[in-house]
């Protein structure tokens, strides 16, 4: 019997650890002439859904004033502003880790339905300040937290994407 | 018909390259120092006509990948005003070597 049940569990509080979802995260997104004007700019603020990929161990001995996050999001927006990963077999190569990028978690709903997944994307990184996110934690009461060993299935597959070394050149592939 | 005709082709000893790029290196060169001086400029030129070549070789390749994809954009964005609190050049953190 498979079940999605032990993929998420229930947190409160500001303390903060690898995989905690965090929903309604602020980014700020200054423009290119930032601090080269005198007093005030306006600055655009984006809303993303979070999940948090700083190691466990330098968040819990604050080893890190700002913690990197990446936006996760139902598959159903991705397939939105994706169609062709609505096409058959698309989310079944990254299901398998072949999908450079995307990372697929189980709903924290508990549903069996696959069509409920969320899948992170590790090609945008945003780093936010400690401070604010224990604050923006402590207002979500309950949250999500990513439990083992999916925990360290997902910590495996930012470490596989962070850590590629792209070559000048390569040789012919095999046919 | 000639006598020269019916001759085998004499082969060359060395391997003249005017057109096939790739293929200088494998060619034999002098090992004086003018030598290797022309060896390191021909190694230059090499890289600098082929690698940009590589960039654009492998752009295509990329925007036709089949899982390539677009970002989700934000469930929302607004404005701040912010003002500038400049508070000094940032300072390596305290590290404890003991710690690790």
């Amino acid at each position: 019997m498979t079940t999605t049940a032990a993929w998420w569990g229930q947190v409160e509080g500001p303390n903060l650890a690898q995989g905690d979802y965090l929903p309604t995260c602020l980014v700020p997104f200054f423009k290119p002439d930032y601090g080269t004007e005198g007093g005030s700019q306006e600055v655009p603020v984006k809303e993303y859904d979070c999940i948090v990929v700083t190691q466990s161990c330098d968040l819990e001995n604050d080893k890190a004033t700002l913690v990197a996050l990446c936006p996760i999001n139902p598959i159903s927006l991705f397939e939105k502003v994706n169609p062709k990963f609505a096409q058959k077999g698309a989310w079944e190569r990254v299901r398998q880790g072949r999908v450079e990028g995307l990372h697929l978690f189980a709903s924290p709903d508990g549903t069996h339905d696959n069509r409920n997944c969320l899948v992170a994307d590790f090609r945008e990184i945003y780093s936010l300040p400690i401070g604010y996110l224990k604050q923006h934690a402590v207002n979500l009461g309950q949250r999500w937290r990513l439990q083992s060993p999916y925990l360290e299935h997902f910590s495996q597959a930012f470490a596989r994407f962070f850590m590629r070394v792209g070559l000048p050149s390569s040789i012919p592939p095999f046919k | 018909m000639p006598a020269i005709a019916t001759l085998p082709p004499t082969e060359p000893t060395v391997s003249i390259l005017y057109s096939d790029v790739p293929r200088w290196a494998d060619a034999p060169y002098a090992q004086g120092i003018e030598g290797r001086k022309v060896f390191e400029k021909a190694e230059e030129a090499y890289r600098h006509l082929n690698e940009p070549a590589e960039v654009l070789l492998l752009m295509p390749r990329e925007a036709t990948d089949e899982f390539s994809y677009e970002h989700v954009p934000p469930k929302r964005v607004f404005h701040v005003k912010t003002r500038y609190v400049y508070l000094g050049k940032g300072l390596p953190r305290p590290f404890d070597l003991d710690d690790e």
